[in-house]
């Protein structure tokens, strides 16, 4: 489903070269539970934004369903991006809108879209769904995150972090959210350095200065 | 859709505010500029006559027991000359228009005179003739028909000599109605003469030391010329304002857009394009400055009811 072939995505610092991505070979299955774990720095992040869209790789090879994203057009590339749902650690609702409204946004957008209340009954958020963001807790904040990936049919969910500002019970409550979703075969790729959190997942890549090393 | 831009514009409205009363300040300052200097414009004959000057008009002033009569008044109107000389022939001219006649004379149809009171309407074919001019036509008595220049009159007032000495000068004339008069003047009366303004028959008529004049058309040109310069200075402050006004709603809106990355970022990462992203900045600036239009109209009608009724007081 994805695969990036010698990536190479450089950063300038101080006038010099940073590679954070350092020749980096790639491959996600369809369907695929992976964490990609690694110390700050290592170009975890980097890497999610490129397989996201939202960055491009300098240098090298990204496929999408076999085919080169470098050549994509504008328009093959948003479809790329609604084809991959992103969750941030600091979830990045919308204040101004309401937990209903926040997961519709995404349908503003795009054109497929599934039952909200389904969506909500399933990420157990119904009776919150007139609720402010910053009336809620940081589990349920993610919660709707998630569903606001789900609302539109992602194929792929990429989470930053996602557990990164959650405790110990919320933070297991997603990962199970997310074996769920795996097992109805949306592929789910976590980056994150807590150990806990990618021994849940069913593959782990490590990752050291801009490779992977496993 | 709209429920939504309401909601995001809402919710900036913080944002909004600096904006909406920098439009605000522009559209109001330009309105009322416009709205000022064309009542100005359209009125400025209007307001010259409530003022109390006849300003197509060159002011006699007479030296009578030491004193100045401003009272006497020679009517010369060079607006309306050339129209009254084609019609009428080439024998009597027209001399003159008095805007405001009424308050001048006082005359008064049944002691022979004639009464000129605002808002009457007389027929183009009716006149008021000079006491010489009685013998002349051989008119006697008022609704005498008489013809002059192959037109048939009717002859509504007689000008009878009187002990003011005003009334000589006019011995000679007719006075004659005109409809569309009425448009300019209060009176409608139009003197017809065959006497052409002449200052040297005043000198000789009053004696040299007796008499001046103010041409109010002088009075006229400099009060024009302040009004022109009030305007002006009105319109380069709503230009400097405008101004102003662009360059604050055009740094609010791009630090708005700065400090809206993050959201700008959310709904790209949902699947807004660039053209979603822009018609979302776009229909907010339109709406923002509907609201501006709406309030600054409300603004301007509310500083032209508190005129009136100033004014009006």
């Amino acid at each position: 489903m994805i695969k990036l072939d010698k990536a190479v995505k450089k950063y300038k610092v101080d006038n010099k070269d940073l590679l954070a991505l350092n020749y980096l070979d790639l491959i996600l299955e369809e369907n695929c539970f992976v964490a990609i774990v690694g110390v700050s720095g290592c170009g975890k992040s980097t890497l999610l934004n490129v397989i996201a869209g939202y960055d491009k790789i300098d240098y090298g090879y990204y496929y999408f369903n076999n085919k080169d994203v470098n050549k994509f057009s504008k328009k093959e590339k948003s479809k790329l991006i609604k084809n991959i749902g992103v969750i941030f650690q600091d979830f990045n609702l919308l204040e101004y809108l309401t937990v209903k409204e926040n997961i519709l946004l995404a349908t503003r957008y795009m054109n497929s879209k599934k039952d909200l209340l389904k969506v909500a009954k399933k990420l157990d958020i119904l009776d919150i769904l007139n609720k402010y963001p910053s009336q809620l807790s940081g589990g349920q904040k993610q919660r709707v995150a998630i569903a606001r990936c789900l609302i539109t049919n992602k194929k792929i969910i990429l989470a930053d972090e996602p557990t990164g500002s959650l405790d110990k019970d919320n933070a297991i409550k997603i990962m199970e959210i997310f074996k769920k979703l795996n097992d109805e075969g949306i592929a789910i790729v976590i980056v994150t350095h807590d150990e806990n959190i990618a021994s849940r997942c069913k593959k782990i890549i490590r990752m050291e200065n801009g490779r992977v090393v496993n | 859709m709209v429920v939504w831009l309401i909601k995001e514009v809402f919710y900036q409205r913080k944002r909004h505010y600096l904006t909406i009363i920098a439009s605000c300040i522009a559209i109001v300052l330009v309105l009322l500029v416009n709205i000022i200097s064309s009542f100005i414009i359209k009125n400025v004959n209007l307001s010259f006559e409530q003022l109390g000057l006849n300003i197509s008009c060159i002011q006699l002033l007479e030296k009578r027991n030491d004193n100045w009569i401003d009272s006497v008044i020679e009517i010369y109107d060079i607006r309306k000359y050339s129209s009254y000389k084609k019609i009428q022939g080439r024998d009597y001219k027209v001399i003159g228009c008095n805007s405001n006649l009424s308050k001048v004379f006082t005359f008064n149809f049944e002691r022979g005179h004639f009464l000129t009171p605002t808002g009457n309407r007389y027929n183009d074919n009716q006149i008021v003739i000079g006491s010489k001019l009685k013998h002349y036509f051989n008119c006697y008595q008022l609704n005498d028909f008489i013809n002059f220049n192959g037109i048939t009159f009717q002859v509504v007032g007689i000008l009878e000599k009187d002990n003011y000495n005003l009334y000589e000068d006019f011995d000679d004339c007719i006075f004659i109605f005109e409809g569309y008069v009425k448009d300019y003047t209060q009176s409608g009366l139009y003197f017809v003469s065959n006497k052409v303004f002449d200052e040297s028959y005043i000198s000789e008529l009053l004696g040299e030391d007796n008499y001046f004049f103010i041409d109010q058309r002088q009075t006229k040109d400099s009060l024009i010329a302040l009004l022109n310069l009030i305007r002006n200075v009105l319109l380069a402050l709503s230009f400097v304002s405008v101004v102003v006004s662009i360059i604050c709603i055009v740094n609010n809106s791009l630090s708005n857009i700065y400090s809206r990355m993050k959201e700008i970022g959310i709904k790209k990462a949902l699947g807004a394009s660039n053209e979603d992203i822009y018609r979302q900045f776009i229909l907010e600036s339109i709406l923002i400055f509907l609201i501006s239009i709406v309030i600054s109209c409300l603004i301007v009608l509310a500083i032209i009811k508190l005129i009136n009724l100033t004014t009006k007081n």
